[in-house]
């Protein structure tokens, strides 16, 4: 737990959103963790490096990285076999694992190269950590690894100058499930800015898979209002009908009501509401 | 030695084209621009404010550009809020003795640094036609304000494409590809599709018709609100998301304007084609 909060420290850092040192306590437990301290250089050096695309894994490093994706895979095999009173629970963390290490693997170079750094870290620990109980942990460990590293690679691609790169850190923050708030404070920000129609029709269908919008509602709701692009302010119309609480919902009608939403937009507003009711 | 070539290198080229031919109001200049560092990737910045813009892609290693401009003679309401704004501040003085001149210069910015070339005309008053050869590899981003059409062919890199009264045409590309229009269509035929990054066709008020290769694997997503879907895909297109429960717990679908989905050849990066009014076209090609 206390990796994760120094990790989301340490995005928060980068991304200029939180310029609070880390409090002693973390300081020496990030002292005595060379590991952690690694792992926060490279996310330092993954987000100040512009990240070329192009870049491939050289072949020693593809070798090495079967090698290890073989051990971790083998090492999570054996810790399933030994836990046979929830074999389930545990096939469905290797499933997801190997799922989530699929996914990876097929979007660009870039996740190549941030999964080959965590797998590399996966094998190792597994190796240097026999039992059971503390291999879990370390599992975990990585699964919160992979979330904090898709972060990153999402917000860093939400920043360049390409639609296309942006439109793929939309793409690498759906596979986040918007658990981190500066992620998505970071894609309503851009929401509300961005030049392409494309990039904000694909965060509006991301913001979907958040559980709820917080505190993030009511500007969402400003910027549905608001909005000159009828596409997007339809979309986000239906974003806040769909997954947003009652009371904007009725805030939302009350605006079709009065008339002060282009009348597309009023029409699928009391279209959606009529479907609501079947 | 080699921190001197670098300076050398990455050669930062401005030239000002400026034709100076009086012959009815047009100038055609053609200029071949080379790579500071050939092989490499390159990228292409084309930024238009009037006139139609042809890229396509070749097997060599410099640009090749073709300019044609001519004064903008037409009606233009954005203009004439200009010249108005203009000649509010400029007294009339006294033509008597004096003959018109008829103005026919060319005005067209080339830049080049490190394999990024810039390409810009921003004059309100002038129209140009832009033929420009590049490297097949070439990223290419190009935004066309008024004017004509935006026609690419045989490119293999990325694609970012912006018109706001023309259309967009791209043959034999593979992607990523971001485009958009406002009223006009974009039609778009892939000879592949790469998996880097996902692709979007985006037409307020126009057709969106795009052309997928045999070979092309894709999650093809498409939404419209007022226009209709024509497929020729094998693949049906099924509702992805938008699936919704209400009180009860029953599920209720909300089809209006849902996104729908096509995996072509099995899935792979997604392709999303939208508009508000128009329709979309999704063909099946050799």
């Amino acid at each position: 737990m206390k990796n994760q909060k120094i990790i989301d420290w340490k995005i928060a850092s980068l991304a200029n959103n939180d310029s609070s040192e880390l409090s002693e306590e973390m300081q020496s437990y990030l002292k005595g963790n060379k590991q952690l301290q690694e792992e926060l250089l490279f996310i330092e050096h993954f987000w100040t490096n512009d990240v070329e695309p192009l870049v491939m894994p050289t072949d020693k490093l593809d070798a090495n990285f079967y090698q290890m994706l073989s051990k971790a895979q083998s090492a999570q095999q054996q810790t399933v076999q030994q836990k046979n009173d929830y074999p389930s629970t545990s096939q469905e963390q290797a499933s997801s694992l190997i799922d989530i290490v699929k996914n990876w693997f097929t979007p660009t170079p870039i996740a190549q190269f941030a999964t080959l750094t965590l797998v590399f870290v996966l094998g190792y620990n597994l190796n240097q950590a026999p039992n059971n109980e503390k291999n879990n942990d370390v599992y975990s460990s990585l699964q919160q690894d992979v979330s904090s590293l898709t972060t990153v690679l999402a917000m860093s691609m939400l920043q360049k100058d390409s639609a296309s790169e942006r439109l793929s850190g939309v793409a690498y923050s759906r596979q986040t499930d918007l658990s981190n708030p500066l992620l998505v404070e970071q894609l309503i920000a851009l929401l509300a800015r961005d030049k392409s129609t494309s990039v904000r029709l694909a965060i509006i269908n991301s913001l979907g898979q958040l559980k709820s919008f917080g505190s993030s509602e009511q500007q969402l709701l400003t910027l549905a209002i608001e909005e000159k692009n009828l596409l997007v302010q339809i979309e986000l119309c239906r974003l806040l009908l769909n997954y947003g609480s009652v009371d904007i919902k009725e805030s939302l009608t009350e605006q079709a009501k009065q008339k002060q939403l282009k009348p597309e937009v009023r029409e699928f507003i009391q279209a959606q509401s009529m479907a609501s009711y079947i | 030695m080699k921190n001197k070539l670098s300076v050398i290198l990455p050669l930062t080229l401005v030239a000002m084209l400026t034709g100076s031919m009086q012959v009815a109001n047009a100038a055609e200049k053609n200029y071949s621009l080379p790579l500071s560092k050939p092989g490499e990737p390159v990228s292409i910045e084309v930024e238009v404010y009037r006139g139609s813009i042809t890229i396509v892609g070749y097997k060599g290693d410099t640009i090749e550009i073709s300019a044609k401009t001519s004064v903008f003679a037409g009606k233009d309401k954005d203009l004439k809020k200009v010249r108005a704004k203009l000649n509010k501040n400029n007294s009339s003085r006294s033509t008597e003795g004096l003959k018109s001149v008829k103005k026919a210069s060319m005005r067209l910015e080339i830049e080049e640094k490190n394999n990024e070339v810039e390409i810009i005309s921003e004059v309100s008053n002038q129209h140009v036609d832009l033929v420009i050869k590049v490297p097949q590899r070439s990223l290419v981003e190009v935004e066309l304000y008024k004017g004509g059409d935006i026609n690419i062919d045989g490119i293999s890199g990325g694609l970012e494409l912006e018109a706001y009264e023309g259309m967009i045409t791209a043959t034999n590309i593979s992607g990523p590809i971001v485009a958009e229009t406002v009223r006009t269509d974009i039609v778009v035929s892939f000879s592949d599709f790469v998996k880097t990054s996902p692709s979007s066709l985006t037409s307020h008020m126009g057709n969106v018709d795009i052309t997928l290769a045999k070979k092309v694997a894709a999650n093809v997503n498409v939404q419209t609100y007022q226009g209709e879907v024509f497929s020729g895909l094998d693949k049906d297109f099924v509702i992805v998301d938008e699936v919704k429960k209400n009180k009860k717990g029953r599920k209720q679908k909300v089809v209006l304007g849902g996104i729908m989905q096509a995996k072509v050849n099995g899935g792979g990066q997604v392709l999303s084609l939208t508009s508000y009014s128009g329709n979309l076209y999704i063909r099946k090609g050799k």
